[in-house]
């Protein structure tokens, strides 16, 4: 139920609001930077590049959920102390140059 | 004119800044709240009784009073996904749910407020199975109130309508970014039909200002980062960090409650209706003793105290309208005022043997370092109906607590009906 009402004159300035001049850190958790926690050890196979295969088409880039594919001067290989051996990338490789490899001795 | 314009403003001489008459139920009213707030992403799975509050946002879509994205999501739960990625790409964003489609909504729902997104989705309250059940009753609202999200409860159609606009500007606030809830009773509301006033659309835009809802963090490759990394566990900076987001949480709670007055105050003075932000007295400051209501029901909660008060009884009513954050001043300011209270609940506290806003409303009056005889009411439960008669009845046994009765138990207001 409203408390009271009247009719206002017409008020057209826009309501303006004072943003920090720097976010907050503790709002909204971000990082801008890599943490230096390395997921490679909890893999149990391995992705592994055939040279031959890899066009460099950046399929495996864009869908590595982790980033952790380097590019080199003629393929893509993996930064195996970031990768967590997920298999996205062989999956979604249209040349099939990606296999996964059981790790062994871990 | 915008298509809102053209749709909102009466064809009448130079009338753009007036309000127009409307006769619509709940949902219709939610929906013009929302299209008068300009929202650019909305996702919605329709669900008992929320559904005609879809099929009036659809309608707007397609006439092109709203332009926005409307998105069809096969559920709840990828509703709210949909819309935070949405918000983090810097749209406002809208959604509508209840009952089974909130529970089904839990997971990524939870997550919205320690995203600091701020976000509008409408409870069109539904009592939660089981029994089976599609009627309303406050049980889905009271089962996430500790979620995070801000949630304010309406009393009328009108006030749906005001309170879904003015929900935006509060989530928004750089003191808030929280997302906001806005409680509307199922049926009661959302299909009652009255006669309701459609704020001039220009006046509603220089009401919100200007847009920016990601300024904090964003899905942009102008400024890369990493939105919600594990932050936590022991040892590292992992623990203070959580506690710190977890602490900047709260501390937004808070800085609603100052928001919210702001609010409604700048919508009283530019639209023209004030509402009681936080907690509405009615006829309380000579009561000996008062109801605490929630929601729809104060308005036979009002009709039985005039009742009463004809018939020399001195009763009021403290209405909670913001429930979260639980604004413990002005309940405590309205409770310092009388000597006994009956709290109505539309839903249950399991663990307590009450309703929720009857132990919430104690923990408040704790502070008041006095003792306050009080009974605890549960009606309206799936959908029924709490009467005026019943409102006598609860002002009865209320004023019973000034003559030393005490209550061991709630007191089951439709058992009997």
């Amino acid at each position: 139920m409203t408390t009271s009402t009247k009719t206002p004159a017409p008020n057209l300035i826009p309501h303006k609001v004072v943003y920090p001049e720097k976010v907050p850190d503790n709002l909204c958790p971000v990082a801008s930077e890599c943490t230096t926690m390395l997921p490679g050890d909890w893999r149990a196979e391995r992705p592994v590049v055939d040279r031959e295969k890899c066009v460099k088409c950046a399929t495996c880039w864009i869908y590595c959920p982790v980033q952790c594919i380097v590019e080199k001067p003629a393929w893509f290989d993996i930064d195996l102390d970031i990768c967590k051996g997920c298999g996205i990338c062989a999956h979604e490789c249209p040349h099939r140059a990606i296999t996964m490899i059981e790790e062994v001795g871990r | 004119m915008t298509a809102i314009e053209t749709a909102i403003t009466p064809d009448i001489d130079d009338s753009r800044y007036q309000s127009k008459t409307l006769v619509c139920d709940g949902n219709e009213a939610a929906a013009w709240g929302v299209a008068l707030a300009r929202p650019d992403v909305m996702a919605i799975y329709p669900i008992t009784p929320q559904s005609s509050l879809v099929e009036y946002l659809s309608q707007f879509v397609a006439e092109g009073i709203i332009d926005a994205e409307l998105m069809n999501v096969e559920g709840e739960h990828s509703v709210m996904s949909a819309l935070q990625g949405a918000a983090l790409a810097g749209a406002r964003t809208y959604t509508a749910t209840c009952g089974p489609g909130l529970a089904f909504m839990f997971e990524p729902y939870i997550r919205t407020p320690g995203l600091r997104l701020p976000m509008v989705a409408s409870l069109v309250t539904r009592d939660t199975l089981t029994p089976q059940c599609v009627w309303g009753g406050h049980q889905d609202a009271m089962l996430v109130k500790e979620a995070g999200w801000i949630q304010m409860y309406c009393e009328t159609v009108q006030e749906v309508l005001d309170t879904t606009t003015m929900a935006f500007r509060i989530g928004e606030h750089p003191d808030v970014m929280l997302p906001v809830n806005v409680n509307s009773d199922g049926n009661y509301l959302s299909y009652g039909v009255t006669g309701i006033q459609l704020p001039a659309a220009p006046l509603v835009d220089a009401f919100m200002g200007e847009k920016n809802v990601n300024w904090h963090a964003a899905l942009d490759p102008e400024r890369p980062m990493a939105i919600d990394p594990l932050t936590g566990g022991a040892g590292g900076p992992g623990p203070s960090m959580f506690a710190s987001y977890r602490k900047s949480q709260c501390d937004g709670m808070q800085n609603a409650l100052r928001v919210i007055e702001e609010t409604h105050k700048d919508w009283g003075d530019r639209i023209g209706r004030y509402y009681s932000p936080l907690v509405e007295e009615y006829r309380l400051d000579d009561a000996d003793y008062a109801l605490v209501t929630i929601g729809s029901m104060t308005g036979a909660a009002k009709d039985a105290v005039d009742l009463a008060r004809d018939r020399g009884e001195a009763v009021g009513i403290i209405k909670i309208k913001t429930f979260r954050p639980f604004p413990v001043e002005a309940i405590n300011r309205a409770l310092s005022k009388v000597k006994a209270i009956g709290v109505v609940d539309r839903s249950v506290n399991f663990g307590w043997n009450c309703g929720p806003v009857y132990q919430e409303t104690l923990s408040a009056a704790q502070r008041l370092q006095r003792f306050l005889p009080s009974a605890s009411f549960i009606g309206g439960l799936a959908g029924s109906d709490i009467t005026v008669e019943h409102f006598s009845q609860v002002i009865e046994d209320t004023a019973q607590l000034l003559k030393g009765h005490q209550y061991d138990e709630p007191i089951w207001i439709n058992r009997n009906d």
